[in-house]
């Protein structure tokens, strides 16, 4: 494959894997309440996952190990343990709400009652995985993940005052009958939404089960710094079509179809069919790295013979983790568990887990005997040093957060 | 097992039972809060079947997705006003209050339930119809969860 191609699918991938059931409800909620105020965090979490993703890929890259190996060498079993069963514990709550995610997209398409889609969904998932090859994957979903861009037309349709939006967006405040508590919970929530930690196990496992080696860093990087970027803006375009068409009106997002009226609302019809397909590749795409990634880490952490491209017959224990992973999420789905507020526990969950996960990989990113002349340069150090400060203090915030504003209620 | 053990155990069982059973009493300030709340979340619901409609109505949305979002909204408002009317009012002006709210609440329901109604019968005017009478109702609450907000 050509490099510009490998580039341009890295970064079309990124694009639409940045969007997932947390980022969709997340800035929807986020929009509908707090409008732009809350603007600046997808600026500090899209920061994150560029620094999280490139350190990952890299170490992925220059080691040819996944970074959850990696790292249990490194730090030791119980560091890998604890980082384990944290990333265990937010996979499965992301894969319950990702689930229903791709069930609702069927509901809106269907009309059909969004639990009749369940085991499809779960079956779906599970067949796309065994039988499609990585490169396919990623092309199919990340391009049709593309009509997320949906939100970033929408937004400009609906003609916002720009001076109004940028004079929001430098000097965010808290709304009236909302408190600072409540302001922050959403802050953390919207910051866990952007850092998920299973889109930087599946993109480092992914590298290695591709085979990168030094050729590849310039598409890590390029995949990282463009298509996350790129990812963000559209992210702070959806808070934009939430604060321009539902905050007005006084609408809490409580139902993912709620969302759908935020593009239709610029462009009709199309706007709305957009929104279906988009829902369906980025929680399509979602569902499937969170299964993967959780395949990963378990075959990785235990040192079993693990990989998409293996056999399933010689990674049996893989693919049996990940065939009981999807059958509990589809379980956990249909006990009418409020997929909205799933989603609002996967990406708190995800902010408190974040140091553990984060942590050992900027250690390792500086560690010259894994990473040779690679490791991380000086500006890079100091900048991926804060952001370590700036998750362990969302992460120590996100559940007292959690218990005084009772889940942003 | 000891005998400490046993009381224990003979207490926490009818314990647990009382309080699955009983509605939490409700001070005069968390009364009010949760007529902010109730009021805001039927509020949210009527403006989204509003908007949902008056799309439809301006660009021809599907009959399909439209009435996943009116269905959906309809059942929170059942929701919310159940959850509504089980809270224990804890005085007298907490009782007219509540039997104010319970009365918007129900014109609410009722009329979100025309609109889907008519919706499904593939009558969009009048499902337009319908959710705009209820214009009055979400200004109503509007207003009451405003002035017990301090907002």
């Amino acid at each position: 494959m050509g490099k510009a191609l490998a580039v341009t699918l890295g970064i079309v991938s990124s694009i639409g894997g940045f969007f997932d059931m947390g980022e969709i409800v997340m800035t929807a909620a986020i929009g509908a309440r707090f409008g732009f105020g809350l603007v600046w965090v997808v600026v500090v979490g899209t920061i994150g996952i560029i620094l999280f993703a490139e350190m990952s890929g890299r170490i992925a890259t220059l080691t040819h190990r996944p970074v959850f190996d990696v790292v249990r060498e490194r730090l030791g079993p119980g560091f890998g343990a604890a980082n384990l069963i944290a990333a265990l514990f937010i996979n499965i709550v992301t894969l319950v709400a990702e689930i229903a995610g791709i069930s609702i997209a069927f509901q809106l398409a269907t009309s059909l009652n969004y639990f009749l889609w369940v085991p499809l969904a779960v079956v779906l998932v599970f067949v796309i995985i065994w039988k499609v090859t990585f490169e396919h994957m990623e092309r199919a979903i990340g391009f049709i993940g593309m009509a997320m861009v949906v939100f970033a037309a929408a937004f400009f349709k609906l003609g916002p005052d720009m001076s109004s939006v940028f004079h929001h967006i430098i000097n965010p405040d808290v709304p009236n009958g909302e408190t600072t508590a409540t302001y922050w919970y959403y802050a953390v929530a919207l910051f866990g939404a952007a850092l998920t930690p299973y889109e930087v196990f599946f993109y480092s496992s992914g590298a290695v089960e591709e085979k990168w080696d030094r050729k590849d860093l310039n598409v890590n990087k390029a995949t990282a710094y463009i298509g996350f970027s790129v990812g963000g803006v559209i992210a702070m375009m959806a808070i934009g079509v939430a604060a321009l068409v539902f905050k007005p009106l006084g609408i809490d997002i409580d139902e993912l179809s709620q969302v759908a009226l935020g593009p239709a609302a610029a462009f009709g019809t199309i706007g709305l069919v957009l929104f279906i397909v988009g829902l369906f590749a980025s929680t399509f795409g979602a569902a499937i790295e969170v299964t993967l990634s959780t395949g990963y880490s378990l075959g990785q952490f235990f040192g079993w013979t693990w990989g998409k491209l293996v056999k399933p017959i010689e990674a049996a224990r893989f693919h049996l983790a990940m065939i009981v992973l999807l059958i509990l999420a589809g379980i956990l789905v249909l006990t009418t568990l409020d997929p909205v507020k799933v989603t609002e526990i996967a990406v708190i969950f995800s902010a408190i887990g974040l140091p553990l996960t984060y942590f050992p990989v900027l250690v390792v990113a500086n560690d010259k005997s894994y990473m040779e002349d690679q490791v991380n340069g000086p500006v890079l150090n100091v900048v991926a040093s804060l952001f370590f400060v700036v998750i362990l203090a969302a992460s120590l915030a996100a559940v007292p957060l959690m218990i005084i504003t009772k889940m942003g209620s | 097992m000891t005998s400490v053990r046993r009381s224990i155990a003979s207490l926490a069982l009818p314990w647990l039972l009382m309080t699955s059973c009983v509605a939490p009493a409700f001070t005069t300030s968390q009364y009010q809060a949760k007529v902010v709340s109730t009021s805001e979340s039927v509020v949210s619901s009527i403006e989204t079947v509003r908007l949902a409609l008056d799309l439809m109505g301006r660009y021809g949305l599907p009959k399909g997705p439209v009435d996943v979002t009116v269905s959906a909204q309809e059942d929170i408002v059942k929701s919310v006003a159940g959850s509504f009317s089980l809270a224990q009012p804890p005085n007298d002006a907490s009782i007219e209050l509540r039997d104010q709210v319970l009365e918007l609440l129900d014109e609410a329901q009722a009329m979100v339930e025309d609109a889907r109604i008519a919706l499904r019968q593939g009558e969009v005017q009048e499902a337009i119809i319908a959710i705009e009478a209820a214009e009055d109702v979400s200004k109503k609450l509007d207003e009451i969860a405003t002035r017990f907000s301090g907002g």
